[in-house]
């Protein structure tokens, strides 16, 4: 028999399923143990539990089989296959498999960090094949823009499949979708196989894979021949929503409404009714600081067996428990017994960073003529790693810190050291010294020898537990420290899903040869940049806090939602290239929709009375988070209802930057900035642009000398200028051949990229993304310079121009000497004869040549004094109206200026220009800008009035104020800015 | 403050112990041969020995380097555990009028408001036996013995009541009531087992 019920949520589903139990087991006569209830979490199981808890009216009794979709599959592997012996391996097994067969196939390129991560995205395409149960066909023609090694896949899809399956068998593996596939298979075909039970409930299950759905249709056959079965699906509204609608379509059901005398809540509330509110936040922290506080109301007067039911944090984004853990301990009773069913990040645990740096450095060595050497800046860099000092404190030794330092000083950062060159600068200590550099060398390079490789690696974690532990860095002793709770998270994350992967050194044998011993080093780093630890938590009382699947099927009366965002809400997977809509149609995967998400939000707010939602927001256009698609859903539903849903705003707004606001400039300053302006070097382009564009980031720059933390836009900005360089550099003094030009680009672009290091910076999907991004620019580049038939000669390729200028200052005058590096000059002939023209690269998609505002300026500069400082009253919105609100045309006239002014003959060229190449895939590639004799003049001549009015600008200026536009958030001193900033306004450290 | 996330943790942590999951297969194991105590004769040890074992280890996930040296030894102790003749015969005669076995069942005890989960519960038609499973003789807690003990009386309160300790190392069934008669020489924590009677 199958009964098909539609249970609405808000009547609370596992309260009703409590009564239909009892009503059932009071009908029906079954004994507890012969009835099993699935559910599709573990929580909503225990919950379920904890409700016939309640409601036993204080007897003991003993309770149904009742189980998690993974502990069913337990049972269903007992009940079905009970002789059949298998292993199921882990998704680090499987990649470890895969790479084997894309080795066998000669389809690995080498590099084991691309390796490994292509194969996690392959491993996902035959994950999905075979969740549908589809055999794999061959994608002859694959999308173009794939990189080689994925379209090489696609076309061996079928080859590499049957390998990976083979490979399975020959080691006795089975995934478990294969498990279920083989069960559903079995009920099918022999439907008068009993079970040990009698009654069977699937309970809130909603959209099937087709291997889930073969299982049920196996499970409807065991129903035919007496199984008792009950399938139950949670309906928001009691509505019948498209994803149940296609499960029961499939399934060939029918459902009816749940039985009314099993319901369990009879105070219904429709959305309309329900108190929801929607917070905007401008920061984690405030997002969660406004969950604490709501709980230091609620929380003392609850009881904690009251808990569970009544309220429920909800935190979808793994990354924000730790933030809410920290902000919860203002309420040190909710720790008392807190439940936590989430993932605890644990990336940036300091073993963590500091294993990630030893991989790195031992990823990076080379074999030279003196032996296996490891690069000198990888070490440099582990050196100072702060956990580093404390677990080995013999580093800090004076004695050994200043032969280190020697030891490092003495070569070039780019160089590479053996490990018997270290032993001998450090030789010759006294023996304690010498016994505790043996650990030293041992656990930092000995132990990650290829010869100690797979076991030594794990056991030199080990070690390294172990002197973390030996040295009392977890403090055990402190209960209110999370570093003891982190610790011992971070352990369990190793323990579990690390060490064992280098213990079982078999499977390494049938994979690794010598040179695989980097893939094992990829596969390890791999897996620690993921570290978390899974917390399951007890629901029967206390705080809840939940990932958001965790929700599924609990009712609360008050529900705390933080990262209520696009991108968490529905989530944002990881995008895999070979998994797109069109590729997925191809392969006859079914299409990605978000009705399964839809499904389980409108569930969800269906199954509370109270929702305070909260989303992160930024105003910036640039920004990334925006609030959940879910957000106008409420909006739309609420309004319909009659009630309005507005938004609140946490925001206790930094008050928005003033130009009036700012840090007060002092005589020190002055100071400084005169040392500036005297220096050797000179000052180039960039000292007047920052200064008026963002004078605090200035006075961050120049005056506090912080390092502008340097994003991976700046170093594509470099491999493009260095390809440039190479590409041209053969043509100095003569004639650009393209025709010579154009082969060299791919092979040069990637030595250039080699040498720069880009994977360090770029994910592999990123990096292959952004390289075929400038190999194409610049072959259309080359390419339509060609096509243009224009000649160019090269005279300068990354050349230095400068000179000086006089500014009066205090009554005396001082001597700015000023320099730029031009990107290329070139000599162009045209009709109109030969023209010298100045080019700048430029990698920033906002540069661009304002030609009004360079017309206007250049009419300016051709009357006398009119561009005198003084003149105008505020000289810091003059210069933004003469060069642009960024100063896009500032570096044109500067250049010129500086070239002008060079010992240089430029009679024999009919004009001067001045140009940006800009890297774009659209067909317009240079901006030029032409000036003729008496405007080069003009430059020569009153250029020399606008740096000297805007240097006096600086240094006369009242205030580094602040600027605010909407790049803001981009800049590399945001934070120390935001910081400056503290206090709600105040300027903190400067008065 | 953490105490709840550290017991969970170090609960996790502890799991991963050799002697606890060796635990866990031998329980898995007679519990799978109590389930089909019907079907099979044993004839040979070894090759029941390792069968049930093999069984019990499918569900540990590849990677488990420990897995043959585990499976050696639970393989050992099992099969030296079905060499007693006595225990089993024993076993044969709890379970034989059997009306139903529940194994790991889960029960509420309204008195201590907790679930607990006995290893092996034997109903007959007027009687309950209760069978505790342990591989060491020191792993063994009367408190949690008592705690099942309370609860199945309380549900079950027209049965008669019997408790068993059925041992792997030694292979051994001991009547707990007969135990504390003799003093529980026998029993390493006898003193405390006198509590039940």
């Amino acid at each position: 028999m199958v009964r098909t019920y539609l249970l609405p949520v808000n009547w609370h589903f596992l309260g009703s399923l409590v009564k239909l139990y009892h009503r059932d087991l009071k009908e029906k006569g079954y004994f507890p143990t012969e009835i099993v209830f699935v559910f599709p979490t573990k929580r909503a199981g225990l919950y379920f539990k904890h409700l016939l808890a309640k409601q036993s009216l204080e007897k003991s009794f003993i309770f149904p089989r009742i189980l998690s979709w993974e502990e069913f599959f337990n049972l269903a592997v007992e009940e079905w296959l009970p002789e059949v012996t298998f292993k199921i391996p882990s998704p680090s097994v499987a990649s470890l498999i895969l790479l084997k067969v894309l080795k066998e196939l000669k389809m690995l390129i080498g590099k084991p960090e691309e390796d490994i991560y292509w194969t996690g995205m392959f491993l996902q395409v035959l994950e999905e094949l075979a969740w549908e149960g589809l055999e794999p066909r061959d994608i002859l023609y694959s999308p173009e823009g794939l990189p080689k090694k994925a379209q090489e896949f696609l076309e061996n899809l079928s080859k590499c499949y049957q390998r990976f399956r083979e490979l399975f068998q020959e080691l006795g593996y089975y995934t478990k979708v294969q498990i279920w596939q083989r069960i559903g298979e079995e009920l099918n075909r022999y439907p008068k196989v009993k079970p040990s039970f009698r009654a069977l409930y699937l309970c809130g299950f909603a959209g099937l894979k087709k291997v889930e759905l073969n299982l049920w249709q196996g499970l409807q056959c065991l129903a035919k021949n007496g199984l008792d079965l009950t399938i139950v699906f949670a309906s928001a509204g009691g509505e019948r929503h498209p994803l149940l609608a296609n499960t029961l379509r499939r399934l060939n059901l029918e459902a009816e409404l749940f039985p009314e005398d099993c319901r369990y809540e009879r105070k219904i509330y429709s959305i309309g009714e329900k108190t929801l509110e929607v917070w905007e936040a401008l920061d984690v922290h405030q997002a969660v600081e406004f969950v604490v506080e709501k709980l230091k109301n609620e929380l003392p007067n609850l009881a904690e067996e009251v808990l569970p039911e009544y309220l429920c944090v909800v935190v979808p984004n793994s990354d924000t428990l730790l933030p809410f853990l920290k902000a919860l301990q203002e309420i040190p009773e909710a720790f008392q017994s807190l439940n936590v069913s989430q993932s605890y990040p644990l990336t940036y645990h300091p073993l963590n960073t500091l294993l990630l740096q030893i991989i790195e450095l031992h990823s990076n060595q080379k074999l030279t003529e003196k032996g296996v050497s490891f690069p000198l800046g990888e070490f440099s860099r582990l050196l100072s790693h702060p956990l580093l000092k404390r677990l080995y404190p013999v580093v800090r030794e004076k004695v050994i810190k200043e032969r280190m330092e020697v030891f490092i000083l003495s070569r070039a950062l780019g160089d590479y050291f053996t490990l018997a060159e270290l032993k001998n600068a450090l030789a010759g200590l006294p023996p304690f010294f010498e016994e505790e550099l043996a650990k030293f060398y041992q656990v930092f390079f000995e132990a990650w020898e290829r010869k100690s490789f797979p076991r030594g690696i794990a056991e030199v974690i080990d070690r390294l537990l172990k002197d973390f532990e030996e040295r009392g860095l977890p403090k055990k002793e402190i209960e209110d420290d999370f570093s003891w709770t982190e610790y011992l998270a971070y352990k369990a994350f190793l323990k579990s899903e690390v060490l064992p992967l280098f213990l079982q050194e078999n499977l390494w044998t049938t994979f690794l040869t010598e040179e695989d011993y980097f893939y094992g080093l990829s596969l390890l780093k791999d897996r620690l940049e993921r570290a978390k630890h899974y917390l399951m938590g007890e629901p029967l009382r206390g705080l809840q806090v939940l990932g958001f699947l965790e929700t599924r099927l609990l009712n609360f009366k008050k529900v705390f939602l933080i990262d209520f965002n696009e991108g968490i809400l529905p989530p944002r997977d990881d995008f895999n290239p070979l998994l797109t809509n069109e590729l997925r149609t191809a392969l006859g995967l079914p299409i990605y929709s978000s009705a399964l998400w839809d499904y389980y939000f409108k569930t969800f707010v269906d199954s509370l009375e109270e929702g305070f939602f909260v989303y992160l927001y930024s105003s910036e256009e640039t920004a990334l988070s925006e609030p959940s698609r879910f957000v106008h859903w409420l909006r739309y539903t609420k309004l319909k209802a009659g009630h309005d849903l507005p938004t609140q705003s946490l925001n206790i707004p930094i008050p928005p930057r003033k130009e009036e606001e700012g840090i007060p400039k002092k005589e020190e300053h002055q100071q400084l900035l005169i040392q500036l302006l005297s220096a050797k070097e000179g000052i180039s382009r960039s000292f007047f642009e920052t200064y008026f564009k963002c004078p605090a980031k200035f006075y961050f720059k120049y005056l506090l000398n912080l390092k502008e933390k340097e994003d991976s836009t700046a170093v594509l900005g470099q491999v493009v200028h260095e390809v440039f360089q190479n590409l041209l550099t053969p043509f100095h003094n003569r004639e650009i051949v393209y025709s010579d030009i154009l082969p060299k680009i791919p092979t040069l672009l990637d030595r250039v990229w080699e040498n720069r290091q880009l994977r360090k910076h770029l994910d592999p999907l990123s990096e292959f993304l952004s390289k075929e991004l400038i190999k194409s620019f610049l072959e259309k580049y080359f390419y339509s310079l060609k096509s243009s038939g224009e000649k160019r000669i090269v005279l300068g390729v990354e050349k230095r121009v400068e000179t000086f200028f006089n500014l009066p200052w205090d009554g005396k005058s001082l001597t700015i000497k000023v320099y730029g590096i031009t990107d290329l000059q070139i000599e162009r002939h045209s009709p109109e004869g030969r023209e010298f023209l100045l080019l700048d690269l430029k990698t920033g998609s906002s540069a661009k040549i304002l030609f009004q505002k360079a017309d206007g300026f250049t009419r300016l500069l051709l009357r006398d004094g009119a561009v005198k400082y003084g003149e105008a009253p505020d000289w810091g919105l003059r210069v933004k109206d003469w060069f642009g609100s960024k100063l896009e045309n500032f570096q044109l006239y500067f250049y010129l200026y500086l070239l002008l002014n060079e010992d240089r003959d430029f009679s024999n060229f009919a004009k001067i220009s001045m140009g940006l190449i800009r890297i774009t895939l659209k067909e317009k590639y240079e901006q030029i800008y032409s000036f003729g004799k008496r405007e080069l003049e003009a430059i020569k001549e009153n250029f020399p009035e606008v740096l000297i009015g805007m240097l006096r600008h600086i240094l006369e200026g009242e205030k580094f104020s602040f600027h605010r536009d909407r790049t803001c958030a981009w800049c590399g001193y945001y934070e120390v800015c935001l910081g400056f900033r503290s206090g709600r306004g105040k300027l903190v450290g400067v008065e | 403050m953490f105490t709840p996330f550290t017991q969970e943790l170090s609960l996790a942590l502890s799991k991963k112990e050799k002697a606890q999951i060796l635990g866990v297969i031998l329980h898995y194991s007679l519990e799978d041969l109590l389930k089909r105590w019907i079907f099979w004769q044993i004839t040979d040890q070894e090759d029941l020995a390792q069968r049930l074992i093999k069984s019990s280890l499918r569900l540990y996930p590849e990677p488990f380097p420990e897995r043959e040296e585990l499976a050696s030894q639970a393989i050992k102790i099992l099969q030296n555990f079905l060499s007693a003749q006595r225990v089993l015969t024993h076993l044969s005669t709890l379970v034989s009028t059997a009306k139903r076995i529940l194994i790991e069942p889960e029960l509420y005890s309204a008195q201590r408001r907790e679930i607990l989960r006995p290893d092996v519960v034997i109903l007959r038609e007027d009687a309950l036996i209760l069978l505790e499973i342990k591989l060491n003789l020191k792993d063994f807690s009367e408190e949690q013995v008592k705690a099942y003990e309370t609860a199945l009386k309380e549900i079950f309160p027209e049965h008669n009541f019997q408790s068993y300790l059925l041992s792997f190392n030694p292979p051994k069934l001991w009547d707990l009531k007969k135990e504390i008669q003799k003093d529980g020489e026998n029993l390493p924590s006898a003193r405390q087992l006198a509590l039940f009677g």
